[in-house]
């Protein structure tokens, strides 16, 4: 186990150089760096010097590898925008996008099950159309319209409409000012639209994944074996068949939710949250490299722990793996 | 038409005669015109049509037929295991007691207990996820009240019990780590951990090489004189069914066509459909020379459009028209313990006595 995941470490390595280069290269094209020396009326002079200081006279790989080495100790460079260290940074932002990862994802992971499980078992019932039907709408639900509705309906609406002097859910950032700490209502009226628009969308999919995978395994032997048994329903449903339904969604949350760490742009936008979409956002609207580089090798190496992490818990679900 | 009453060997009478067999009141599982259909987006699937047999204590009945002849959906309607939607008319008792129609409850209490089954392709049938010492101490807790160390004592004795080595280290490993034919051992075990009065084993050769399915049925057998639970022996194999069964009933498109004891069926059926399986046996006693294996023609009928009178005479030899395609043949009896629904089965058995 343990060699395994030493191993499988190793060979993110590869992958963490190809990711980064290309994204440099990208960068270099993109962006020039030395826009703000242009156009002055020094430029001629100052031009050739800056290029120099900045390594950018040499080939684009030395260059990488110059950023590379420092990044691997930690020195992201200084952000263009925020002149701050484009590391601490990144750990602020990710601190806050977390907030939205873990609730969202243990919400949905929640509903999703139930309702997966509920569907398949009561397959074809009123029940499961229902579900069917409303995964439909939440599938087709883009997350910057349910955002913005959800602000128009449940934000906006009650606070004219009953002349309140707040309104019940707030649609701006995660705490009031002055307000801090997780188990208040001030965090869970912040947190509760973001947090919706995200559980609509991993539900929707998540719901038909879990609804599949265990109607897959209530046709399955086993549970035909189990039921021979004289093992009553409940059990053969929620020991026998519920197990081997876990074991693909696993695989499919953990990757899903990795991806929401830099993937909740849109949602992170709306809500004013400042977490990694909003800065990933924020920063290439600045043209800020440093800071997108490291928004990128850090968003790569979660989805490659996310990757191991269902890789072992797909270990730990499925006696037939066996991770070596 | 040639004598109704065909003479009965004085051995099949006397060396073979069960002193059981024809008390219909001692049967411990007694099924009476019993019909399975199945509604479909194409039609009615006639799955099971007018079943009625009876096992007696101690006796293994091998069913024997190709692929959709029924055999499995009927001992999936002993267990109560036929999904919702399938209409089942008909009577099937249990030392008495009717099973038909009985709720989850009851079922929950027959099965496993009184009434359990070895399924074919252990593989598929084991729960991959669970190891195999736990699945079976779970067949006996869910029966009976056991402590843990009980439970796993018990499950090391039946895998011994069934011929597995080292069984105290086998409990603890997981279905994948056995081989196919310990895996089929270990559902044997897990369908004997209750002592049931009947065992269903569906196919329990099929998915195994030749080798392995002569010991697994020698497990059955061993477990048969240890426990004196009745076998069904549900199977396409007709050797599979000469080596272990007492009786046989062959089936066809959901119908029984022959019902008799091993003698009877072996050596003196009257049915054209058995006589066709048995001549496309493989025998070593033939020398095969260019000679090839004799086959029945056509294909199995599809259960949606069973063919009008005998579901067979598409394909049989003997078919009469105007006769065998009007009329649904009876299981009529045709000797001591032999049953057949063939009209001309009387002229069938002259023509072999003639024959020699």
């Amino acid at each position: 186990m343990l060699t395994y995941i030493a191993r499988r470490i190793l060979y993110s390595i590869p992958v963490l150089i190809v990711v980064s280069f290309v994204t440099f290269w990208g960068l270099r094209l993109a962006f020039d760096p030395l826009q703000k020396y242009r156009g002055q009326h020094n430029s001629a002079s100052i031009l050739p010097v800056q290029r120099h200081r900045l390594g950018l006279d040499k080939p684009i790989y030395v260059q990488w590898f110059k950023w590379f080495t420092k990044a691997i100790r930690g020195n992201l460079g200084v952000s263009d925008r925020t002149n701050n260290a484009v590391w601490g940074d990144l750990i602020h932002h990710l601190g806050t996008t977390i907030h939205l990862v873990v609730w969202g994802t243990l919400i949905s992971a929640l509903i999703a099950i139930g309702v997966g499980v509920y569907s398949a078992v009561r397959q074809y019932s009123i029940g499961d159309y229902t579900f069917t039907g409303l995964s439909y709408l939440g599938i087709a639900m883009p997350p910057f319209w349910f955002g913005l509705m959800a602000i128009v309906l449940l934000v906006t609406f009650p606070k004219t409409h009953w002349n309140l002097s707040q309104p019940i859910f707030y649609s701006i950032g995660l705490h009031s000012s002055g307000q801090s700490g997780i188990f208040n209502l001030d965090y869970v009226r912040h947190l509760a639209l973001p947090v919706a628009t995200l559980v609509v969308q991993s539900v929707a999919a998540w719901s038909r994944f879990e609804r599949a995978a265990m109607l897959d395994v209530l046709g399955a032997d086993y549970v035909r074996t189990a039921r021979a048994k004289g093992l009553p329903r409940r059990r053969v449903i929620f020991k026998h068949a519920f197990r081997n339904a876990l074991i693909p969604l696993v695989t499919v949350m953990a990757l899903d939710t990795a991806a929401l760490f830099g993937g909740l742009i849109i949602t992170e936008q709306i809500f004013a949250i400042p977490g990694m979409g909003r800065y990933f956002l924020q920063s290439l609207n600045a043209g800020d490299a440093p800071a997108l580089l490291g928004w990128v090798l850090l968003t790569a190496i979660i989805l490659i722990t996310a990757n191991l992490l269902a890789d072992i818990f797909y270990g730990v679900l499925d006696p037939r793996i066996r991770l070596g | 038409m040639s004598d109704p009453n065909p003479i009965i060997p004085a051995e099949l009478t006397e060396e073979h005669q069960h002193p059981v067999r024809e008390r219909n009141d001692a049967a411990l599982l007694s099924v009476r015109g019993l019909t399975v259909r199945f509604p479909t987006d194409d039609g009615l699937v006639n799955a099971v049509e007018n079943m009625s047999f009876d096992l007696h204590a101690d006796e293994t009945l091998g069913i024997v037929g190709e692929s959709g002849s029924g055999k499995s959906v009927t001992s999936m309607a002993i267990l109560g295991l036929l999904p919702k939607y399938a209409q089942i008319t008909g009577s099937i008792r249990f030392r008495g007691e009717e099973l038909v129609g009985q709720p989850e409850r009851v079922m929950q209490k027959v099965r496993g207990a009184k009434i359990a089954m070895i399924f074919q392709d252990a593989l598929a049938a084991l729960n991959p996820v669970f190891k195999v010492g736990d699945q079976i101490s779970e067949a006996i807790a869910t029966h009976k009240d056991m402590s843990r160390k009980q439970l796993r004592e018990r499950a090391v004795e039946l895998l011994e019990l069934v011929g597995i080595p080292n069984p105290a280290a086998r409990v603890d490993q997981y279905p994948h780590e056995f081989s196919g034919g310990m895996r089929q051992r270990a559902m044997i075990a897990m369908s004997i951990a209750n002592e049931p009065d009947v065992l269903i084993a569906d196919e329990p050769t099929t998915a195994l090489d030749v080798t392995i399915q002569a010991q697994v049925l020698e497990v059955l057998e061993r477990i048969r004189e240890r426990t004196s639970s009745s076998i069904m022996l549900i199977t396409h194999d007709l050797g599979v069914v000469a080596g272990v069964a007492e009786r046989v009933m062959v089936m066809y498109a959901g119908r029984q066509v022959e019902m008799g004891d091993i003698e009877t069926i072996f050596y003196r059926s009257n049915h054209p459909y058995t006589m066709g399986l048995l001549s496309s046996l493989p025998r070593l006693d033939r020398r095969a020379g260019n000679e090839r294996l004799h086959r029945i023609k056509g294909q199995p009928p599809s259960l949606i459009f069973l063919p009008p009178g005998c579901a067979f005479n598409p394909r049989c030899p003997y078919a009469k028209h105007n006769v065998c395609d009007t009329v649904v043949p009876d299981l009529r009896e045709l000797g001591f313990d032999h049953r057949t629904a063939c009209i001309r089965a009387e002229e069938i058995e002259a023509a072999k006595e003639t024959a020699g």
